[in-house]
């Protein structure tokens, strides 16, 4: 009966988990394959004559066996999955749609027009437009808006916001 | 240079593995630590031994060669492997692809670019 130390049981445990989860989705059965290489560190401990598997014993047998790592891409995945994996392309940043330039252009010019043309808030309630600098302040947000999202050049395209494009 | 032809030979290595696998396994059943021996000892391969288990398993589960434990007297349970019926049929086929190509680059070798 061969006795392994406390330590070398130790290395084992850690060998194992380390090469389980290496083995997971490469096409081998990680359960199997550590139940080979068990057979194989047996067949050499038995090899050596080994009587108490230190430490030092396991790790001069596990340096010889090596990493388990697959070494060809697995028989079912194409060949390009053994090339590096590309990183992906940056995406541009999501546009936030037409939503922006309906509430932050195009609803307030129009409730400025229909304001100024018709006089109707200043008839019921209180006149929001009394002078042309009122008229300007508020005109001040849609054109804003429109200043913001407008056409840019080149170096300044990704100030823009996303409903201009 | 050396970097260069050290990544060519690994490129060359991998996708030969199996088929020294397969072929090694032509003749007669064979355990698994004599078959990863003979592997490990075949020049210019350089594989390790524990890089032929994951690969014995994935030939395993692809149904190109079958395993069986028997118990041993000189030492641990043996895992015998042999190749089935449709492992022997790519075996085949990897083996004549080989060979076709293996003659088409010596001919090149021979006669520079006309085949």
């Amino acid at each position: 009966m061969i006795e392994w130390t406390n330590s070398a049981q130790r290395v084992w445990s850690e060998y194992t988990s380390q090469t389980k989860s290496s083995l997971t989705g490469t096409g081998a059965d990680p359960q199997e394959v550590l139940e080979d290489l068990k057979r194989h560190v047996d067949e050499e401990i038995s090899a050596s004559k080994l009587s108490v598997v230190t430490e030092e014993d396991l790790r001069k047998i596990l340096a010889k066996i090596g990493s388990p790592e697959l070494v060809s891409p697995a028989i079912d995945q194409p060949a390009s999955a053994d090339e590096p994996p590309q990183p992906e392309p940056e995406k541009p940043p999501k546009p936030p749609g037409f939503m922006l330039f309906i509430l932050g252009i195009l609803l307030p010019a129009i409730t400025l027009g229909f304001e100024y043309s018709t006089g109707i808030s200043a008839g019921v309630l209180f006149d929001p437009i009394p002078s042309w600098i009122h008229i300007l302040l508020v005109a001040l947000v849609p054109a804003s808006n429109l200043w913001l999202g407008g056409p840019r050049d080149a170096n300044t395209q990704a100030a823009k916001p996303g409903w201009a494009g | 240079m050396d970097d260069f032809f050290d990544n060519w030979t690994t490129q060359v290595r991998k996708g030969l593995l199996e088929l020294c696998i397969l072929n090694a396994l032509s003749g007669e059943e064979r355990y698994g630590y004599d078959l990863v021996k003979t592997l490990i000892n075949v020049p210019g391969l350089g594989v390790t031994e524990g890089t032929i288990y994951p690969l014995l398993s994935r030939l395993r589960v692809a149904g190109l060669i079958s395993a069986r434990l028997e118990e041993s007297s000189a030492g641990p349970a043996r895992k015998y492997y042999a190749l089935t019926k449709d492992g022997r049929k790519l075996m085949h086929t990897m083996n004549t692809y080989m060979d076709e190509l293996n003659a088409s680059v010596t001919k090149l070798k021979q006669k520079g670019s006309t085949l």
